[in-house]
């Protein structure tokens, strides 16, 4: 009985001990962050799908002009240009394609990393 | 209620965002007081607080009560803030063992104005220890539960007991004290 009317005074007595934010726009300044956040938020998602559709058309579309380049390519033109540069092989070079391999995967990587980092703003 | 309010904003409609910062904004800028003793301070983390939990909105599982996750945030961000700034924070380990009874005189802090009460109450708890005011506060201001504190602390159960206690007892001691000084 005497537990419960303490427990109650408690009760009353902290009840009253509520704080308020001194600044008079409390709320409007914690909103006004708030959109623009979400605006930056939305702005960045925007340029992150565009990213990821052009690597994505990039690294389809770039091999397949390639090798249809090599394909019509005229040779014997282009070797009586120089001295005897140009072939089919050299052209298909590992290299090459190693490094086109390379630049979309640390394209890949790169975006990836800005995802996750944006979708945890 | 919270929780329509939590889907919409996931939904992209920020402006409900007003409804929680509205409700919460007092609680949240009083245990923020309660940890750093700093009214500037304490407006910059309650901002703070908001902010972050904005931005993880989408990382709040429901199993908790939005108020626990948003007083967690809260009180890290104020442990974080205080560190940063390097302010006065007692542990538990620092607090003196006061022996008083814990017993008040409410009646006649009744016959007080409001304000005259809020202002006294609210003098007794700034004096308190960070610790005791803020669980006295989420205890019975806020009425949550040893289990709920403890979330948001990261205090063990007995530990929030023995702060309760302790905090108890010096509050009574200090209304009594206060209104004996007033008489």
């Amino acid at each position: 009985m005497e537990t419960n009317k303490i427990e109650n005074s408690f009760k009353k007595l902290i009840g009253k001990s509520m704080l308020e934010p001194p600044g008079r726009n409390f709320e409007d300044n914690v909103m006004g962050k708030v959109v623009f956040i979400h605006a930056l938020k939305q702005k960045r998602n925007k340029s992150l799908k565009l990213s990821w559709m052009f690597l994505i058309i990039s690294a389809s579309l770039v091999p397949a002009c390639y090798l249809a380049f090599l394909r019509y390519i005229d040779f014997e033109f282009l070797n009586s240009l120089g001295k005897n540069l140009y072939n089919s092989e050299n052209i298909v070079s590992p290299a090459i394609l190693l490094i086109f391999a390379i630049i979309i995967l640390l394209q890949i990587d790169n975006l990836l990393r800005l995802t996750f980092r944006t979708s945890s703003l | 209620m919270d929780d329509i309010y939590i889907q919409q904003i996931l939904k992209g409609n920020v402006n409900s965002y007003r409804y929680l910062v509205n409700k919460y904004k007092n609680m949240v800028f009083t245990i923020a007081r309660d940890i750093t003793k700093a009214d500037l301070i304490a407006e910059e983390v309650a901002q703070d607080t908001f902010l972050k939990a904005y931005q993880n909105l989408e990382r709040f599982k429901r199993k908790a009560k939005f108020s626990t996750w948003l007083y967690k945030i809260a009180v890290n961000e104020s442990l974080r803030r205080i560190r940063k700034k390097r302010l006065k924070y007692e542990n538990l380990e620092d607090l003196p063992v006061n022996d008083h009874q814990i017993g008040m005189e409410p009646d006649a802090i009744a016959n007080m104005h409001e304000e005259e009460q809020k202002e006294m109450i609210r003098n007794i708890l700034d004096k308190l220890n960070n610790n005791e005011s803020l669980i006295l506060r989420l205890f019975y201001l806020e009425e949550l539960t040893i289990e709920e504190i403890s979330k948001i602390t990261k205090l063990t159960r007995n530990n929030i007991k023995v702060i309760l206690y302790r905090a108890r007892k010096n509050f009574a001691a200090r209304v009594n004290k206060s209104f004996s000084f007033i008489h």
